[in-house]
């Protein structure tokens, strides 16, 4: 409302999803008219994270942190199921490389509760509310959220179903509990930060939480991190990124805007940015950051930057895909708690998808 | 120049004062002083870096206006 009054302030930090209906409402400016990406320090910039900043083409933002979603396991469970020293520095390799699937997840969640590491229920343990994250699972089947051609959103009802199955799965093998959505965040935080989950999903910038508030005093000591494992052999191993990105708005004069654009050019110098970064556990935007010493003496934003970032894609930017969002989650709720099978729930998620969002998405 | 900052739980807003020459030509052209502000969200304390960035590169753009300009 402020900037439809244009009384918004001039920056705006926000995440990249904001991007398609605020230029579509001309409430931002491109600023690739203002900057230019072909020279420092914009050129250094990830180009993954340029895209997500992008919207038809066009260059709306620069990313201010970029920050994954990890896959976690808690090291001496694993030890606890027979896993070697070797065997948990060579997990992220067979999971990047599809060699170890979300199926087996449920698999060693299952020996870890059946060896009484964990309670029932705590051997798989996924975020607890609504989020992001969750399309990571339907990349994990094959999915694909937008056709790169079109731009539309895209439904891939195998890939959904496959999605949706593998939770029901979970909770009919009882690693993951049927009522676990809701579960409070704190008690979630403190719960996988004590060990007293075998296996969960979460985010890069949990690691300051972990070692900070929870306690945690030796991570890379009791948790090993990679991607998301693939689901099958029509998947991949995977991760989501939620960028948050600088945009210049409509305020002011062409004057303003070209202040505000170099002001967020500088403020993405390498040396700049990686202040942030570092203090709040999030990943770097630039390739050269890996070379600053605050960022390149830092185990986590080092490691998780080389491991997690080259493989990331994001939500779309696409004005169309809250309701697709909303869809997904009311047939992933449903089949998790056993209400719909993950048939029926895949169907009702089309029939709602053809009914409001028609043409814009492409359904096979 | 920092003209004012003030952060809160739910947000950090920055407004800075930035004096620097506009214009693409060689020829000297006349300072002026353009007041830029700035909003971000987020709850935690390190998220005021997201403006804190800002007023960083209103100093250095005040300093190297022209090295910054698109050309």
């Amino acid at each position: 409302m402020a900037a439809e009054a244009n009384k918004a302030p001039h920056i705006v930090v926000t995440g990249h999803e904001d991007i398609a209906p605020w230029s579509q409402s001309g409430l931002i400016r491109p600023i690739e008219n203002y900057v230019d990406f072909d020279t420092w320090p914009l050129n250094d910039l990830f180009e993954n994270l340029v895209e997500i900043a992008s919207y038809e083409g066009t260059i709306y933002g620069v990313p201010q942190d970029a920050e994954s979603r990890p896959f976690f396991a808690w090291i001496p469970h694993l030890k606890g199921i027979g896993y070697s020293k070797a065997d948990i520095r060579a997990l992220p390799g067979k999971i990047l490389s599809g060699n170890y699937t979300l199926y087996d997840v449920l698999d060693d969640a299952k020996k870890m509760q059946d060896a009484g590491l964990v309670k029932p229920g705590y051997g798989f343990y996924p975020r607890v509310s609504k989020g992001g994250d969750y399309w990571q699972f339907y990349l994990s089947f094959g999915g694909e959220m937008q056709d790169s051609k079109s731009g539309k959103l895209v439904f891939d009802r195998s890939a959904m179903k496959n999605f949706y199955a593998f939770f029901a799965k979970a909770v009919e093998m009882g690693v993951t509990r049927k009522n676990h959505i809701g579960t409070p965040w704190d008690q979630w935080y403190s719960e996988v930060a004590s060990g007293k989950a075998g296996l969960w999903h979460g985010g890069t910038w949990h690691y300051s939480r972990y070692t900070g508030k929870e306690g945690l005093k030796d991570f890379f000591g009791n948790i090993v991190f990679g991607l998301i494992p693939a689901g099958d052999k029509n998947g991949r191993a995977n991760t989501i990124t939620h960028p948050l990105v600088y945009l210049v708005t409509n305020r002011g004069s062409e004057d303003d805007a070209q202040i505000a654009a170099q002001l967020v050019a500088i403020a993405s110098e390498p040396r700049i940015n990686t202040l942030h970064a570092i203090k709040s556990a999030h990943l770097g935007i630039t390739k050269s950051q890996q070379n600053v010493p605050l960022y390149a003496n830092n185990r986590w934003a080092s490691e998780a930057t080389k491991l997690l970032l080259p493989h990331a894609s994001a939500m779309p930017n696409n004005t169309n895909f809250s309701p697709y969002f909303d869809a997904m989650w009311k047939g992933l709720e449903a089949s998790w708690t056993g209400q719909k099978s993950p048939e029926k729930a895949v169907a009702d998620v089309e029939a709602e998808l053809r009914a409001n969002l028609g043409n814009d998405i492409i359904i096979r | 120049m920092l003209a004012f900052q003030m952060f809160a739980k739910r947000f950090a807003l920055g407004i800075i004062g930035v004096g620097v020459s506009l214009g693409l030509s060689l020829t000297p052209v006349m300072a002026k002083d353009i007041t830029i502000q700035v909003w971000a969200g987020g709850s935690n304390v390190v998220d005021s870096y997201r403006v804190d960035a800002i007023v960083m590169a209103a100093d250095i753009l005040e300093k190297k206006p022209r090295f910054w300009v698109k050309t």
